[in-house]
């Protein structure tokens, strides 16, 4: 019987470009060559799953799942959303506009009307564990053209609090808040700007807290009292893998 | 009748209202309380007060244990007031001798999470009432000859319709309308869904109809300017501007237009073509005559040319017209003045009005008759030659917080009705319908969706988001996520058609400020009741019809419009409505000729009367609605409300503070 | 008749790109705007990153910021949408909203300082527009660019527009592309114009390459449109197409786009007779020959 399974992706540019490389010097430009090397790509995948898993539990499994296995829904996130944001996302009735007015939904399968799906029916790890609460530039498109007047991107930084709450961060993030604690700047001069700056006649540091320390110590004191230092300190961050 | 100074015997009667107020309110707790105030006779509680078994419980315990005064607590009196005065006439008590406390609007559905504090607060509230009950008065009505006339004001398929019921019914109709001609929108379609007829074929019959109708006064170039009175007597004030043509003369052959050498955009066509200042609304025009446009007519606006009136073989042309102002009395009214298609120039994203092909649902429907400015053909406006591949943007300007929330009902059938007349001109073109959801929900509908599906014409669930053009193509480029396959797309289309809704028309302020009938809040003229009365407005003797209520289709514009013809023939048949007891009571020998009153009323329903050796103030009860600013106002008192007064209101402090 | 501002830097107008400082500090006051310094001024804090992590520690860090103003009895004016973004919306929440604003005060009367809701914050596009004028900016050009230009407005300047009545449109706004002209340049019309750079939300800090491919977009429009600079209003984005640039070039193997890019300030700096050296033109990633030739 032929095979009838049907899945289409979106990916890295890149990553396409190499794989279809390896495949050509593999099985040649032959018809059906794609199509040969995914399956393989992916039995070698899942493979490589159950071995992590180990013997008992992959016996357990059937060897190809059709279903996305996701947590099961939590009753009280929409609600703590809804609560913290300010925002009612469950007046979304899904039209997609959003998703069409969005850059980064372009050129990635970042989809803002799908988080804002399965966050008003509760996934809530299922939305904080993803990278593609991350993928908004916060350019405020969607927010201006929505036609039920949702602040989307107001739900997705109240989903990122609290996805750094639980931990869940992205290791540059990570780096850049340690920046801000440190000297009051999340970009913090370096030596080759120290240079220009003399050169071109302004102060060598800015009047910042980069020139003040009294100032510097007074946004530390607010970033602990605000428990900012906490939260980094608790994220464990994920890897930043490519969208 | 009982004296009102009497041994005050008052019955309580708290009302369960099925749940809806004791699932809040403890009705047996608040039964108890009122049966100790003072002067309560007795107090019972029951399921539903305003049924049989209610009913006969409060005239029971009139004849039998002698009440001279009814308190119910149970919901709005704008709901029950006049069943309970009616039981309370039946049973031989003055019916005005009925006080009802709201213990539901205004307490069991406001106050839910609060059983206790509603129950308290129905406490108060019955207490207020039995305290303003010692100080009822019997009231007598007074009884008015109606006019047995009607006005319908608007002449689109809704007027249309309401005037032929009214008519057809023996009454005297006047028929305003704005425009040279009858008609409204549905004249400036094409084919009208589901069935696909020609508008213009199902419309003139009726159109014809009113033109003959003995009983039908048609006011064509018409609007209603003033309006006072009340229900069985309204006194209005039409103003008819000039035709300029005798409509009588005038055989309609055309020839004026063809020499006058004014050109105008049209507005039946949308700006896609133009008239001339001599012109006529459509070739089945009703009554079928030219009209001059004075505000583009060379000869009325700078006093040269006259062309028309040269070239006139009928001698129709006669520019010695002048407005006239014509004051009709009439018993009821019917609004029907329509509604405008929602401009989309706002929506920034889409283009309208920078790119030539993207344009509106009603400027499509244009371009598919044949008496149109493109003769029947769905052309590109940039090109000139049908389009190969055509777009629907649905809900545009509806369901929109930015614009109007409301959804406007006809767009998801005309986008597909009009999707399979360009199938049928153009073989082989593509056309996708763009929407959030397909709203098919009248008699045949559904199956008018399928058809469409079945020809081929492509559904995309997903609100486009931006329109841009190709500077090298020209054609258009709609950005949109295909919702149901989860894609963010783009794909290009050589025509644009936005399905706007319907919006209330610019006159509607007007209308609502001269009738003082409000609007709601979505701007059409409100209803009395949503459910139970949707064709009245809410002043009575005032009847809503057709869009100008709430976007709708032709089938439901001319139901409601029967709907509103039935209840306006009410008071027309009875001949005589009750005017309530509403006005005050001026004391004449308090009353000093200040004349504030005359000044602060209203509704004009005031006036100085000689009287011996002073003047007076003397009320016109059928203007008067009884909003009591004279009383209010008055410096000495002498204006008294019957049906609120003084002591009454000052009684339901003391209780409600005490 | 000029007015005094408190200059609010942030962090990548001193920290990495000063040639925005310096232009600023030359040419504003030569056309009425005074630049007063708030000493001790900090992170704004960055809308994309410290606001995705903690709510309560952007508003405190952000009060914080426009109490130094206060303090000066000036508004606030900044030449970066991102704090542009910041301040303008914390102002606006702390002034309208008691319950957070008694909640930003608790965490400031720990440093000895109270937000009073006593000043306005301002980009500086709004201040050129409505008290400079296009018509003033003209007056002060001494050699028109006659340059084609790609202007760039960017998001946080214009929306969301709530709470910002004066930009007009957000979908085709105007207000940029005036003050350009006044400069004697050509506003060309570009594909992308009112596309994000792709740079905020923390998507360039730590998904560099999907806010590169948002950047290519624009680039390729900006070409095509056949512009000889790009011109912004934010050091994000003002990095984001000059730094971003060759970054692109390297991570794709592509030729170089050779667009230049200048910040508002700089490009009118050089309308007003001042030298490239001067204003930072010359500290960029891409080299800016391309237009230094065709101005000289």
């Amino acid at each position: 019987m032929l095979p009838m399974g049907r899945i289409d992706v979106m990916m890295a540019d890149d990553l396409e470009r190499a794989f279809r490389e390896k495949v050509a010097k593999k099985f040649g430009m032959r018809k059906g060559s794609m199509s040969l090397a995914i399956e393989e790509a992916i039995r070698e995948w899942m493979k490589s799953e159950e071995e992590a898993k180990g013997p008992e539990e992959a016996k357990a499994k059937p060897p190809l799942e059709h279903m996305e296995e996701v947590a099961p829904p939590s009753v009280d996130f929409a609600r703590e959303i809804v609560r913290a944001s300010g925002e009612n996302i469950n007046k979304c009735i899904q039209c997609g506009n959003c998703v069409a007015s969005c850059p980064s939904g372009r050129i990635t399968a970042y989809n803002s009307r799908r988080i804002i799906r399965k966050a008003s029916m509760g996934y809530k790890e299922e939305v904080l564990k993803s990278i593609d609460l991350w993928l908004c530039t916060t350019c405020y498109t969607c927010v201006e053209r929505c036609p039920r007047k949702i602040d989307v991107v107001n739900a997705i930084l109240t989903m990122r609090n609290m996805a750094v709450e639980n931990g869940w961060m992205l290791e540059p993030h990570k780096v850049v808040s340690t920046n801000l604690i440190k000297t009051g700047h999340a970009v913090p001069i370096d030596q080759a700007t120290r240079e220009r700056r003399k050169d071109l006649g302004l102060g060598e540091l800015p009047p910042t807290v980069h020139q003040y320390d009294g100032a510097l110590f007074d946004v530390q004191q607010i970033l602990k009292e605000t428990g900012f230092c906490g939260l980094i300190e608790r994220a464990q961050p994920q890897k930043a893998a490519s969208a | 009748m009982v004296d009102s100074h009497g041994d005050l015997k008052i019955g309580v009667y708290v009302c369960h209202c099925g749940k809806n107020i004791a699932d809040v309110v403890n009705v047996k707790e608040v039964a108890d309380f009122s049966s100790k105030l003072p002067g309560v006779e007795v107090a019972r509680e029951y399921l539903h007060m305003c049924d049989d078994v209610g009913q006969e419980m409060i005239s029971n315990d009139i004849r039998e244990l002698g009440l001279n005064r009814v308190v119910v607590a149970a919901c709005s009196p704008k709901v029950h007031e006049l069943t309970f005065r009616e039981t309370l006439r039946k049973a031989g008590l003055n019916p005005y001798l009925l006080e009802i406390a709201n213990i539901r609007e205004q307490c069991s559905w406001v106050h839910r999470s609060d059983p206790d504090g509603a129950t308290e607060k129905a406490k108060g509230l019955v207490k207020m009432a039995v305290a303003k009950a010692r100080w009822l008065m019997p009231l007598e009505t007074k009884t008015v000859e109606v006019t047995r006339s009607a006005l319908v004001i608007g002449g689109g398929i809704a007027g249309i319709q309401a005037a032929l019921d009214l008519a057809d019914n023996g009454y005297q109709v006047y028929l305003v309308e704005k425009s040279p001609s009858l008609g409204g929108r549905m004249g400036q379609w094409s084919k009208v869904f589901p069935t696909m007829d020609c508008a213009a074929c199902i419309l003139t019959p009726k159109m014809v109809s009113v033109s003959q109708h003995p009983k039908i006064e048609l006011l064509t170039n018409s609007e209603l300017i003033e309006a006072s009175g009340s229900l069985g007597n309204f006194a209005v004030k039409v103003r008819r501007r000039p035709r300029y043509v005798d409509e009588d003369r005038c055989t309609a052959c055309g020839i004026c237009a063809q020499k006058c050498p004014v050109r105008v955009p049209n507005e039946i066509d949308f700006g896609m073509s133009s008239r001339k200042a001599i012109y006529m609304t459509s070739p089945n025009a009703v009554p079928l005559a030219y009209s001059i446009d004075g505000e583009n007519c060379l000869y009325l606006k700078r006093g040269i040319c006259r062309v028309c009136e040269r070239v006139c073989e009928a001698k129709a042309i006669d520019f010695d017209q002048k407005e006239e102002v014509l004051e009709l009395r009439v018993g009821s009214i019917i609004v029907a003045i329509g509604y405008d298609p929602f401009d989309p120039t706002p929506l920034e994203e889409y283009g309208f009005g920078r790119y030539k092909d993207v344009i509106t649902g009603p400027m499509l429907e244009r371009m598919t008759d044949p008496m149109g400015p493109t003769g029947g053909m769905v052309l590109r406006p940039s090109t000139g030659k049908p389009p190969r591949k055509v777009a629907f943007i649905q809900c545009v300007g509806s369901r929109d917080a930015r614009f109007n929330l409301y959804c406007s009902r006809v767009c998801c059938m005309y986008a597909i009705k009009d999707s399979l007349i360009i199938k049928e001109q153009s073989q082989g073109s593509d056309v996708s319908i763009f929407y959030m959801d397909v709203r098919a929900f009248g008699k045949g509908y559904e199956e008018f969706y399928l058809r469409s599906q079945e020809a081929g014409v492509k559904f995309i669930r997903g609100k486009v988001s931006s329109i841009r053009e190709d500077p090298k193509t020209h054609e258009l480029i709609l950005r949109y996520e295909d919702t149901l396959m989860g894609t963010a797309l783009e794909d290009s289309f050589d025509l644009v058609v936005l399905s706007v809704g319907q919006v209330p028309r610019a006159d509607t302020e007007a209308i609502s400020k001269i009738l003082g009938i409000p609007r709601s809040v979505d701007g059409f003229l409100m209803e009395a009741h949503p459910k139970l009365r949707p064709n009245d407005a809410i002043v009575d003797g005032i009847y809503l019809a057709g869009s100008a209520q709430y976007p709708k289709d032709i089938p439901d514009a001319v139901a409601q419009a029967s709907g509103a013809a039935a209840r306006a023939s009410i008071p027309l048949s009875k001949g005589q409505v009750e005017v309530e007891p509403l006005s005050p009571l001026i004391d004449e020998d308090r009353c000093g000729g200040c004349g504030i009153c005359i000044k602060l009323c209203p509704y004009g329903a005031l006036e100085l009367e000689v009287r011996g050796d002073k003047e007076v103030a003397k009320v016109d009860e059928v203007l008067c609605k009884g909003c009591g600013t004279c009383v209010a106002a008055c410096p000495s008192g002498a204006a008294r409300l019957r049906m609120f007064t003084g002591e009454q209101i000052l009684s339901m402090i003391r209780a409600g503070a005490g | 008749m000029g007015r005094e501002y408190a200059l609010f830097l942030g962090c990548l107008i001193p920290n990495r790109y000063p040639g925005i400082e310096a232009a600023a500090r030359k040419v504003l006051p030569k056309i009425g705007i005074g630049l007063a310094d708030m000493k001790g001024a900090s992170c704004c804090p960055a809308p994309g990153v410290v606001k995705s992590f903690s709510r309560p520690a952007w508003l405190a860090m952000a009060a914080r910021n426009i109490c130094i103003a206060e303090e000066m009895g000036l508004d606030v004016l900044t030449f970066c949408n991102g704090c542009y973004g910041t301040l303008a919306e914390a102002n606006h929440s702390l002034r309208g909203d008691r319950a957070l604003r008694d909640l930003a005060n608790s965490n400031l009367k720990e440093i000895g300082k109270a937000f009073k809701g006593s000043v306005g914050v301002r980009h500086l596009a709004e201040v050129l527009l409505k008290e400079v004028t296009p018509q003033g900016i003209e007056r002060a050009v001494t050699k028109p660019l006659g340059l084609k230009v790609a202007v760039h407005y960017g998001c946080h300047l214009i929306k969301p527009r709530v709470l910002r009545e004066w930009v007009g449109s957000t979908e085709r706004p105007t207000f940029l592309d005036e003050l350009t002209e006044a400069l004697g340049a050509e506003s060309v019309d570009w594909e992308d114009k009112m596309a994000c750079c792709g740079a905020g939300g923390g998507v360039r800090s730590a998904v560099l390459d999907v806010s590169l491919r948002m950047l290519n977009r624009k680039l390729l429009s900006a070409k095509e449109a056949g512009a000889d600079f790009i011109l912004n209003v934010c050091p994000f984005c003002h990095l984001q197409f000059d730094r971003g640039q060759v970054e692109l070039q390297r991570l794709y193997n592509l030729q170089p786009y050779d667009m230049p890019v200048l910040h508002y300030v700089q490009a009118l700096g050089l309308a007003m007779g001042y030298g490239p050296h001067e204003l930072g033109v010359d500290m960029n990633f891409v080299r800016p020959d391309r237009i230094l030739n065709k101005l000289s």
